[in-house]
């Protein structure tokens, strides 16, 4: 049972290694996509001819100042990939912590489990609406990969995140059923 | 294992084996030189390049380590330091690149071992201190492997001592730290181990790199994680293991004095040992970072004769000076052959396993010579002893 722990505990460890990887990249993608993307509505229309038509519609029908909205809309963006990352900081750090025999409470489990759901729904949204459908093949692909595999790292720390307790309550009772014994 | 054992302790077993002191100054000079005898040395005698049973820390930095340089490392390093125990084990798990480095892992009893300790039985006292010194770092090196390689070598946090307290033993985490010029500190449990390198060949995960001096102490005893060990925590415990190593020693080295007819693995001259264990395992359980003192004062005591300061530099002239057809019969000239010829049964062995880690190995007596100008000499002596018998 030991060995079994310790499996788990390195999965764990390199999982939130993973994790905290893939928040430098959320940032790193945050920052290309405001270099380098307009930030123009046109940006927001190029993805989807539908919301293309829909927005020309709020465009015309609008009595309220765009800049400032879009600008509002962008600082909400910015603020959500934030709160994302420092929450994969969060969990990915505690991962390792938990990895090395650090006693920590289960809520990193239940951020990632509401983040993993979070991924998945808008990873499920992005396909059904075509989004992953941009002008490069290899852009579709590449982010879908990076997509999947953030995904995967988040879904091994709540799997060896919830076997490393299990296996340590199971082995402390072990542990104090001996110490009685010998006494 | 260090000075202390390699050759003074080798001293004591091969006076309790029945050598004279001067045959004893012999092999226990034989002994440590496998420690020393670099490629840089080999140069400054102008000796046979494939004698080298060491490399210098610059010599295994500089060392490029692709498939050919690999391959050069394996076979000084398995040869001479990481015996393999069982070049046909079957981990059950990863493809055949893992496998191979799998059996080159070091252990104890193996059969290699009964092969190296027959090599030396008929020939001389140099190729006796060479048989000894293999023989005594299978076990202080074993669960390690003569090859540069993670996924065999590798440890981490997993590493705690075991160390007595107040009359009690408890676990203290082992910390390393990665600067080479500092020494241990073996009363807080700080050793210098080699840096982590993610790459699977880097020279930073040969043998017991990452696990520092460790294994080298006589008085450690330790558990880690071992990368090949299916996440098992391993207990070393190296005074038990070194005090196995010196009676297997003087039980090898009977042999070899043919006082017994064969040599077996797992068996131990603790007939001979036995009056003198006590003292012999207060040496080993002291903790100290070199126990030469101790082990000479034993020598001393055991043979009344004064045991020599190791002098890197007492047969060089000797080999220097002599002829080229006389240099073989030199000192260091049959420490040259009797590496060559350890170097090559165990490449051979290696090779006849499936394995290409310590590279191709061909009967060049038989094949007639086709390889390395260092193995002729190796060649011109099986003749000479086939002439003799």
């Amino acid at each position: 049972m030991e060995a079994k722990l310790r499996k788990y505990q390195y999965i764990l460890g390199t999982a939130g290694f993973g994790v905290l990887l893939f928040s430098a990249w959320s940032l790193i993608k945050a920052f290309i996509f405001a270099i380098l993307q307009n930030t123009g509505y046109q940006a927001v229309s190029e993805a989807d001819a539908e919301a293309d038509r829909v927005f020309e519609e709020v465009i015309k029908t609008a009595d309220f100042d765009l800049s400032a909205f879009l600008i509002i809309v962008m600082i909400g963006l910015f603020l959500l990939i934030i709160i994302d990352i420092v929450l994969r900081i969060y969990i990915g750090r505690t991962a390792r912590k938990v990895s090395r025999g650090a006693k920590k409470s289960p809520a990193y489990i239940v951020i990632a489990v509401i983040l993993a759901a979070t991924y998945t729904v808008s990873m499920y949204i992005s396909i059904t609406t075509n989004s992953y459908l941009k002008e490069s093949y290899l852009d579709t692909i590449v982010t879908f990969l990076i997509d999947i595999t953030s995904l995967g790292t988040m879904i091994a720390v709540i799997i060896s995140g919830i076997q490393v307790r299990r296996l340590t309550r199971r082995l402390n009772k072990q542990n104090e059923k001996e110490a009685a014994v010998c006494r | 294992m260090q000075i202390d054992f390699h050759y003074y302790a080798t001293y004591c077993a091969a006076y309790l084996a029945g050598y004279s002191h001067d045959e004893c100054m012999e092999i226990c000079y034989s002994a440590q030189f496998v420690d020393l005898c670099t490629v840089s040395l080999l140069s400054r005698v102008k000796g046979p390049r494939s004698a080298a049973t060491t490399q210098l820390q610059l010599e295994a930095m500089d060392t490029r380590t692709d498939f050919l340089g690999l391959q050069y490392i394996t076979r000084i390093w398995a040869s001479f330091h990481f015996l393999p125990y069982d070049l046909y084990a079957d981990p059950k798990k990863g493809g055949k690149r893992y496998k191979n480095k799998y059996r080159l892992i070091c252990n104890t009893n193996g059969a290699l071992l009964v092969d190296t300790v027959a090599l030396a039985r008929n020939s001389t006292l140099q190729a006796v201190g060479i048989a000894m010194h293999v023989l005594a770092d299978t076990w202080a090196h074993k669960y390690f492997a003569g090859i540069p390689s993670l996924v065999i070598n590798n440890t981490d946090f997993h590493f705690t001592e075991l160390v007595e307290k107040d009359g009690e033993t408890i676990e203290r985490p082992v910390k390393f730290i990665h600067s080479p010029g500092t020494p241990d500190d073996i009363e807080n449990g700080v050793y210098v181990n080699t840096l982590h390198r993610y790459n699977e060949n880097s020279i930073m995960n040969l043998g017991h790199g990452r696990a520092g001096h460790l294994p080298d102490l006589s008085f450690a005893r330790y558990k880690y994680v071992p990368a090949w060990g299916n996440y098992e925590e391993i207990l070393k415990d190296n005074p038990s293991d070194f005090y196995h190593a010196f009676a297997q020693m003087v039980y090898a080295m009977k042999y070899l004095r043919a006082v017994h007819e064969t040599f077996e693995t797992g068996r131990y001259d603790t007939e001979a040992v036995g009056p003198l264990k006590e003292k012999i395992n207060g040496i080993l359980t002291k903790r100290q970072l070199d126990s030469c003192a101790d082990w000479k004062a034993l020598g001393e005591q055991l043979s009344g004769r004064e045991i020599e300061e190791f002098d890197l530099e007492k047969y060089v002239s000797e080999y220097t000076s002599a002829d080229a057809a006389e240099k073989d019969e030199t000192f260091l000239g049959k420490f040259f052959i009797a590496a060559l010829k350890q170097k090559s049964m165990v490449t051979n062995r290696i090779y006849s396993s499936g394995s290409l880690l310590a590279g191709i190995s061909v009967d060049f007596n038989e094949k007639g010579f086709k390889g390395i100008r260092d193995f002729a000499s190796l060649i011109s002596q099986s003749r000479k002893e086939v002439g003799n018998e």
